[in-house]
């Protein structure tokens, strides 16, 4: 289980906060959406929990052990990250990709190939076709299942996921989030994922962390949030996504109309 | 073929080897300095403007002037040390910018994907940056390697054995047919070694790992072949010199000098200076050495490999001594400066006159003689009337010296301008009226060829040159090496000397031909 308890960044000595006060857990299987826009703090927050960015104070900790105490090295080869674009290694075949944390760990050549195998089925791409090409060669939504294919290579009890979507067709993301969703019930770690996107937080979260100037403006679930909205900065970020709701369902009654 | 081109052909193994052994270990060990050190630079901002800026600024020194400092700062050590340290230090450059923006260049999320993944710094590194940096970073290795192999042929008159030999011989001697061969090889070098890098490059643009094995094996195949016979003969060349002697015919008149080491002979880079070179390989041939010579040393890099021991034997001029090593003003007599020359040498070198050859090789102001009689012109004090509308040819050489100056001031010949040029292209400059007076030297075979008047010089203003053979400190000691050169003492007249110099430059015959005719005139 992931914990953040009253988590600070500060990049100035504490003049201004990027990150002022968050706290929030993890359970394995759930998902949790950190949501806000651009520069509210919710990238800052995922990087602290692999280490990429150090926290100013508070405590994260993972099956009550503080993060702190471990080799970021070592715990980051624990937590599976994805982030936008996949950051795949262009000049590794894809076979090559999804072994990279495998082969850091040090596993010997046979079970590193049977899991790159598992993996790639795992994310619906057929390993006899797919493992000996370059990132290249595959299309964005094709990276992006090798980018959580790589990120679960090593069995993390974390996955990390950074606007993994973000640069997707809607047909494509509807897809990937779908078959993300399928994963992690297969697989059962716990995820956290960044997103300004209310759709996608309200169709894949657990629940939804809404974090607005460094703080969070509100925790709860999907239904929670449509139904109950803390302020009028929630408000607003949910009816974007209900008004569209419902004026697509209009369209879909004018349709069976005629 | 004819004869002239199978001479050429005959030197080219042992040349192509030098220059190709030269280019490939500056490149080599060029890569393994600039790619840490570019590496270290992305990881350190503080570093990385400082690197950057010195690397730039030794690009900056020119070429051969880069190469002629190397040898005092290696303390007169002359040959491939110094042009190895001056061209590794030029390569560096291209190398190191584009390890640099290579790195740099890498997209950041790939980067920040492999950090996320738990890789440490240096396997950040290894895995990813330098791998996608690759490309980036072998086009700087190509750039540096045709820099440097051009760059080689200017490392003759350090010492180092090139292509430049050809070029340098073929300027000085006016064998253009030399000149070109030189340069035509060398090209042929440096676009052969880029096509091949090229294919490096796309090869790893590309990650065709065939192609780049390929390509490497090429490359392999051309370094050893080409440095073999290099090698093979520096080595034949040292088992030698330990060895029972060489074949020539032994008169056993000077004592252990065939049992001594190879002697090497050191010369400047004029016709004079070949035609003596092989004058004296002859003559210690004769005596049972084996020698070895490095013709097309600069002047004063030339004394620095004497006193060093690098080179055993050179000829050099008393005017020369007198004015840049002693850097005396007022010149004296003729046989007064040629002692105290000697006690000079030997007080402050150890270096030891054996005499001279008996010619000298002055400077003197020659123009045109329908010119001369034109202005009235006899001396060089009937120059100063004109001083103002004249125009001094020299080798870039003479206009630094103090004589010089001294001739300049005794004849109030400051309003002339000078002019600079290859000793080479002086007398023609002179004959085709591009200048109206040249710093000749008073040996050389085209002043009579060019009919040109020797100004008399009535003030005595230019000092006496006469020809000294000078042997190192170490080269004393060697058994039988002072006994082999002293019956060469006053053998040399100046109009032998001239005629010397004249079947090389107007007759385009070899010097080792000439050097024959000073020889047989005993």
């Amino acid at each position: 289980m992931l914990e953040l308890a009253h988590v600070r960044k500060s990049y100035d000595g504490g003049q201004t906060w990027a990150v002022e006060d968050i706290s929030f857990r993890a359970e394995p299987g759930e998902l949790i959406v950190l949501l806000g826009g651009s520069g509210c703090g919710k990238t800052t927050t995922l990087k602290m929990i692999n280490r990429l960015v150090e926290p100013t104070s508070g405590v994260i900790s993972i099956d009550g052990r503080d993060i702190l105490e471990l080799d970021p090295v070592v715990l980051r080869r624990t937590i599976g990250y994805v982030i936008q674009g996949a950051g795949l290694f262009p000049h590794m075949t894809i076979g090559a990709n999804v072994a990279v944390v495998p082969k850091l760990l040090g596993w010997d050549e046979d079970r590193t190939q049977a899991r790159v195998t598992e993996l790639l089925e795992l994310v619906g791409l057929d390993p006899a076709e797919f493992a000996g090409r370059l990132p290249r060669e595959l299309s964005g939504g094709q990276r992006q299942r090798i980018g959580v294919a790589r990120a679960l290579a090593a069995k993390p009890s974390i996955m990390l996921l950074d606007e993994p979507f973000g640069a997707l067709d809607p047909v494509t993301r509807d897809n990937i989030q779908g078959e993300f969703k399928r994963i992690q019930a297969e697989v059962g770690f716990a995820a956290v994922l960044v997103t300004h996107d209310m759709t996608e937080a309200l169709l894949m979260a657990t629940r939804i962390v809404v974090i607005r100037d460094g703080i969070v403006a509100q925790e709860g679930t999907p239904e929670e949030l449509l139904n109950s909205p803390a302020d009028a900065f929630v408000e607003t970020l949910i009816s974007t996504p209900r008004r569209q709701a419902h004026q697509l369902e209009e369209l879909i009654h004018e349709g069976g109309e005629a | 073929m004819n004869q002239e081109l199978a001479d050429l052909f005959e030197d080219l193994p042992y040349l192509l080897g030098g220059h190709l052994l030269l280019s490939l270990s500056c490149v080599l060990i060029g890569v393994l300095v600039s790619v840490p050190l570019g590496a270290l630079a992305t990881r350190r901002e503080r570093l990385r403007i400082p690197l950057l800026t010195v690397a730039g600024l030794i690009q900056t020194i020119p070429g051969l002037a880069l190469l002629a400092l190397m040898v005092p700062l290696l303390g007169g050590t002359i040959g491939f040390l110094p042009a190895f340290l001056a061209l590794t230090l030029y390569s560096i450059l291209p190398m190191l910018q584009n390890t640099v923006t290579g790195i740099m260049d890498v997209d950041p999320s790939v980067t920040e994907a492999a950090r996320g993944m738990g890789m440490t710094p240096q396997q950040t590194l290894l895995r990813v940056e330098l791998p996608l940096a690759m490309p980036v970073i072998i086009a700087g290795i190509r750039t540096a390697t045709v820099w440097v192999v051009g760059m080689a042929t200017l490392a003759t008159p350090v010492g180092a054995p090139s292509l430049g030999q050809y070029i340098f011989l073929g300027l000085q001697t006016r064998n253009w047919t030399a000149v070109i061969f030189g340069c035509v090889f060398s090209a042929l070098l440096a676009m052969i070694l880029d096509q091949l890098i090229r294919v490096l490059e796309i090869s790893a643009r590309t990650r065709n790992k065939r192609m780049g094995a390929i390509a490497l094996s090429i490359l392999a195949i051309i370094a050893i072949g080409g440095v073999a016979p290099f090698v093979a003969d520096r080595m034949a060349t040292r088992a030698s010199g330990t060895g029972s002697g060489p074949l020539g015919p032994d008169v056993g008149e000077p004592e252990g000098l065939s049992s001594a080491r190879t002697i090497m002979i050191g010369a400047k880079g004029f016709t004079e200076q070949y035609i003596l070179t092989e004058y004296l390989e002859k003559e210690l041939r004769t005596a049972g050495a084996d020698t070895e010579s490095r013709p097309n040393m600069g002047s004063t890099i030339l004394f620095d490999a004497l006193r060093s021991n690098t080179v055993d034997v050179c000829v050099d001029y008393t005017g020369t001594i007198w004015a840049t090593l002693m850097k005396r003003k007022e010149p004296i007599g003729r046989s007064e400066m040629l002692i105290e020359v000697a006690h000079h040498l030997k007080q402050e070198y150890g270096v030891i006159c054996v005499g001279p050859l008996g010619f000298e090789n002055a400077y003197a102001l020659a123009m045109r003689k329908d010119r001369a009689r034109e202005l009235g012109i006899r001396t060089i004090a009937d120059l100063a009337r004109h001083a103002g509308s004249l125009t001094v040819g020299g080798d870039p050489e003479v206009f630094g010296r103090s004589e010089w100056k001294r001739v300049r001031d005794a004849y109030a010949l400051g309003e002339a301008r000078t002019r600079g040029m290859d000793s080479t292209f002086m007398y023609d400059a002179v004959r085709d009226g591009e200048v109206d007076v040249i710093t000749a030297y008073s040996t050389d075979g085209r002043i009579a060829a060019y009919d040109l008047l020797v100004l008399r010089d009535p003030k005595q203003a230019f000092p006496p040159y006469d020809a000294i053979l000078l042997v190192s400190p170490e080269g004393a000691t060697l058994p039988g090496l002072l006994d082999a050169l002293r019956p060469l003492v006053n053998r040399i007249s100046d109009e032998r000397m001239r005629e010397a110099n004249r079947q090389v430059d107007l007759e385009s015959r070899p010097p080792a031909e000439a050097a024959g005719s000073l020889r047989t005139i005993r």
